[in-house]
């Protein structure tokens, strides 16, 4: 069940990366000019998703890792 | 407990974004029918969507996992095994037949009481009268 949850916050991560690149991916935003306000709006709003899907996600993963190792699984032997 | 926590407050931050890139458009005034308005609504209903299910997943979670530690009561899940006990028939009114099978033994009793005390007198008239 959880890593359906770590997949939905890796889904958040990834719309944040595509909020940042919209502007420039849709040619809303041209090269060279000053940005417009949804250019600007996109880019702070795709950040802030991002950074959210990041820390989310690897918080979620170490706490199911140390899951693992709570749940005493022992050292795997090397063959 | 953390990972769960981490997961909802996640999902729940993503939900205010996504409402943000919703309400973008009219709030900063975005040209009409352009391009950037239709990302951002498209984006941010999209985000909310994936919010909302993402913090169902986590709750859901949180809460099995609750439950799996014994902090949370157990919810009673009915068995297929087990047949369902039989409805209960509603009541219905006393008919007279009833009433009479019910008195029917004690006046019998009562008749034979007052017989045998009848007779118990007859035999014994004197003891009586003392």
């Amino acid at each position: 069940m959880s890593r359906l949850g770590i997949i939905g916050i890796g889904l958040l991560f990834a719309t944040g990366i595509w909020l940042v690149a919209a502007p420039f991916v849709t040619g809303q935003q041209p090269d060279g000019t000053t940005w417009t306000a949804a250019t600007r709006n996109d880019v702070i709003a795709g950040a802030l998703l991002t950074l959210l899907g990041f820390a989310g996600f690897f918080t979620a993963l170490a706490g199911h890792i140390a899951d693992l190792y709570a749940r005493g699984a022992g050292p795997s032997v090397p063959q | 407990m953390t990972r769960y926590l981490a997961g909802v407050i996640t999902a729940t931050a993503a939900l205010g974004v996504g409402t943000w890139l919703l309400l973008a458009p009219y709030a900063l005034d975005y040209p009409s029918g352009g391009t950037a308005s239709d990302v951002d609504l498209w984006t941010g209903a999209g985000v909310c969507a994936l919010s909302l299910i993402t913090i169902v997943v986590w709750v859901r979670a949180w809460r099995t996992r609750l439950r799996d530690d014994g902090l949370l009561p157990e919810r009673p899940v009915p068995q297929p095994g087990v047949p369902e006990e039989p409805p209960v028939p509603a009541a219905t009114e006393p008919t007279i037949e009833d009433l009479h099978s019910l008195l029917k033994p004690l006046v019998t009793a009562l008749a034979a009481d007052q017989l045998e005390y009848a007779a118990q007198k007859a035999g014994r008239p004197t003891e009586e009268r003392r």
